[in-house]
């Protein structure tokens, strides 16, 4: 019964499975990668500015939230911080939980949480600029 | 993995100029409260922190009146805006003391 939260610089390098999982029945990975549209434009990156320590425990208290609510087995939450190119991860959201609806309802609702509460913004980098 | 607090917010307490005898009193003190900036709001600012002129023992909800009033490039976010006391976000009406860290939080936009 675990929660495991980090914010590291630039893209999140690619996830490895971790030991574990023999009493889960559903394994949930959900990434968030830099897509190159953004509205009528495009970027080269973006860059990520997170108020810390608040920002890492509003995930925290975000990823304790469904774990309780939504009898989940372990959650581990990563975000960058800093510049993160077109294509690579900025966010991963791990979930192993006895059963796959709760897992999939509590990923739904972290996200939204998220993207509500916790004090992470980002930048675009539009594509031409210098910077 | 980790993370750390890269500024500080705070609010300092400082004497007024001194009354002339015969004047009418004021109160005594005067707080400058530290806000920090992220984001639009700090690209709006040009700075990733403002000072704000308020009375001892303003609330969260007269701070932000403040801030409209005394740094005019925040005015557009705050109908959306919250503060954060401490790292955690405030209700309206609780009162900042003078070593809190006081955050400006707008939109955010993580993921």
């Amino acid at each position: 019964m675990s929660v495991e939260v980090s914010i590291t610089d630039g893209p999140l390098p690619a996830w490895t499975p971790a030991p574990g999982l023999e009493g889960a029945g559903a394994f949930l990975l959900f990434e968030g990668l830099v897509r190159e549209r953004e509205g009528d434009g495009r970027v080269t990156a973006l860059d990520y500015q997170a108020y810390e320590p608040m920002a890492q425990s509003m995930l925290a208290q975000i990823g304790a939230d469904i774990r309780e609510r939504f009898g989940l087995s372990a959650v581990r939450i990563e975000h960058s911080r800093g510049r993160v190119p077109v294509g690579a991860c900025s966010f991963r959201l791990v979930i192993q939980s006895p059963h796959r609806r709760e897992a999939l309802r509590a990923m739904d609702e972290f996200i939204d949480r998220l993207k509500q509460d916790v004090p992470i913004w980002k930048r675009p980098v539009w594509r031409g600029d210098a910077d | 993995v980790g993370s750390s607090a890269r500024c500080h917010g705070r609010g300092t307490l400082r004497e007024h100029t001194p009354v002339p005898a015969g004047a009418a009193p004021t109160l005594p003190l005067a707080m400058t409260v530290r806000v920090l900036l992220f984001g639009p709001e700090a690209a709006a600012a040009g700075r990733d922190s403002v000072s704000v002129e308020a009375e001892p023992g303003v609330t969260c909800r007269d701070l932000l009146a403040q801030l409209g009033a005394q740094h005019a490039p925040l005015r557009p976010f705050l109908a959306r805006a919250r503060l954060a006391l401490n790292s955690r976000f405030a209700a309206p009406e609780t009162t900042i003391h003078e070593r809190d860290e006081v955050a400006l939080i707008g939109l955010v936009s993580g993921g």
